[in-house]
């Protein structure tokens, strides 16, 4: 999973989003579970931030992800979170810079998955792009960059 | 939709290669949704074999290599993104690789788009992996046929922004690198176009009043048709409705974007259908081996001498063929039949 969501190159950008898909594998076949994950593969999304950093031993970079998995669903959509995400990074960011070192600086990430943690995924039924475009995920869907993949715009002066 | 590996390779930032991947996806999910299990148009009576989507894997990185070769062993295809250059040597992992690097929006250029290839084996005496090479694949003139379908999509998207804003706006889109190609190809593709107007026509070709006139398909059969779906969900997404949007009404920005959007997943979705349909005209039911020749190839609106065509329809038919082989012949006689119009 670090490798996944820490690729080669990344630490030449300030900021990137990354949507992986991992399996997790048991680590024991007693363990009930993790056994569940064998069978299904997770969607997941993480935020990556580099920060200067004057650290000894940092090499002058700070750079950390920060990302979730989504419960297994037919159609998972990680770019739901994206926005919150990118709120938490920034949220967690200012927070490590001056905080104390009895301060709980997880708080608001622990809240976050309160606020979004799923007991029993809801199934769901394909039910045309129309609905799925305009009803359930109106924003930050990635399904809407089919336009501006295939066209650059520029606005003149 | 043949159920391929489709890797992206792409400098960081990723963003864009994850999106793509997703996008990628998106243009068949519809049709590979629907077919999973029974077919709501009872036009399209073949399935294919897999019943999930494509599986978008999304960033891959040199640890994920055993992963790839599990999922390989699926047949339900996977695309993922990397930054991992050594993953671009070896081929053998994807079948499809789109590098992004070599696109630059400035410059307006393309990605770059290679196949992997089996090398012959020259002694087969001792059972050793087969080895494979990366080649380039360029765009052959059945392209140009769909893109003429999307670019018309995406000017009108564009006059409807530029009218609402009143302001100028230059668009620099892939269409007008393809003028180039156009410019080198139109008269030969029009002339195959036209060659293929006077031989067999599997699909019905139908002419829309309007302000766009052109030539559509009949429903469900092609680019620009309707396809299938629920007509309560799916009333935004009919194009006839697109068309039919007043130009006077006034529509945010967003909702344009959700127009032009649907239609083009729609006109994917349809083109899809239409070579399902096509592929079923020729199968039919059969179980065997099913011998094309190159002219049938234009019968799936594909280049008769493309060789990337002739084995993205062996790669179809190795999805939805229910047993049956699809091979294209491809001998001299076959490729001077197709230039030259003998049956």
């Amino acid at each position: 999973m670090e490798f996944n969501v820490l690729p080669s190159g990344l630490h030449l950008v300030e900021q990137d989003v990354m949507c992986v898909m991992f399996s997790l594998v048991p680590t024991s076949s007693a363990d009930p579970w993790r056994s569940y994950f064998t069978k299904d593969n997770q969607q997941g999304v993480c935020i990556f931030t580099r920060r200067t950093s004057a650290v000894e031993g940092s090499r002058g970079a700070d750079m950390a992800s920060l990302g979730l998995l989504l419960a297994h669903s037919p159609r998972a959509k990680p770019w739901h979170h994206v926005a919150a995400l990118k709120a938490l990074v920034q949220t967690l960011s200012s927070q490590s810079s001056g905080s104390s070192s009895t301060q709980d600086i997880w708080k608001p990430a622990r809240e976050f998955f309160e606020a979004r943690k799923i007991i029993q995924p809801e199934p769901s039924s394909w039910q045309g792009w129309s609905h799925e475009l305009d009803a359930v995920c109106p924003t930050s869907n990635p399904s809407f960059a089919c336009t501006s993949l295939m066209i650059f715009t520029e606005h003149t002066q | 939709m043949a159920r391929r590996r489709i890797l992206v390779y792409s400098h960081p930032p990723v963003e864009a290669a994850c999106i793509l991947c997703h996008v990628a996806a998106d243009i068949c999910y519809e049709e590979q949704v629907l077919h999973a299990s029974t077919s709501t148009d009872s036009r399209i009576r073949i399935q294919g074999r897999s019943q999930e989507p494509i599986n978008v894997l999304g960033m891959v990185t040199l640890s994920d290599i055993d992963r790839l070769k599990a999922e390989s062993k699926t047949g339900r295809g996977w695309i993922a993104c990397t930054t991992d250059a050594i993953l671009l040597e070896r081929p053998e992992y994807y079948d499809l690789l789109i590098d992004l690097t070599t696109s630059a929006p400035e410059t307006a250029s393309r990605p770059s788009l290679y196949a992997s290839k089996a090398l012959p084996v020259a002694v087969p005496t001792t059972p050793s992996p087969p080895k494979f090479k990366r080649s380039t694949i360029r765009f052959s003139w059945s392209d140009v046929k769909l893109w003429e379908q999307l670019n018309r999509i995406l000017q009108r998207d564009h006059r409807c922004t530029s009218d609402s804003q009143g302001k100028s706006k230059i668009v620099s889109a892939w269409t007008d690198v393809w003028t180039v190609y156009e410019d080198v190809c139109v008269i030969c593709a029009g002339l195959w176009m036209n060659w293929r107007g006077t031989g067999n026509s599997i699909h019905k070709d139908e002419r829309f009043e309007g302000e766009d006139v052109g030539h559509l398909r009949s429903l469900g059969q092609g680019i620009e048709g309707r396809p299938s779906g629920s007509d309560a969900t799916m009333k935004r997404s009919s194009l006839m409705s697109w068309t039919a949007v007043s130009a006077e009404q006034e529509e945010t920005e967003e909702d344009r974007n959700l127009l032009t959007t649907l239609a083009l997943l729609q006109t994917f979705h349809a083109h899809s259908l239409f070579q399902l349909s096509t592929l079923q005209t020729f199968l039919r039911g059969q179980t065997g081996t099913v011998y094309l020749s190159a002219k049938d190839i234009a019968a799936f609106d594909l280049g008769p001498l493309s060789a990337m065509d002739a084995k993205y329809l062996e790669w179809l038919s190795e999805e939805y063929g229910g047993g049956a082989k699809l091979v294209v012949r491809r001998g001299w006689k076959d490729l001077f039949s197709a230039v030259l119009g003998y049956n």
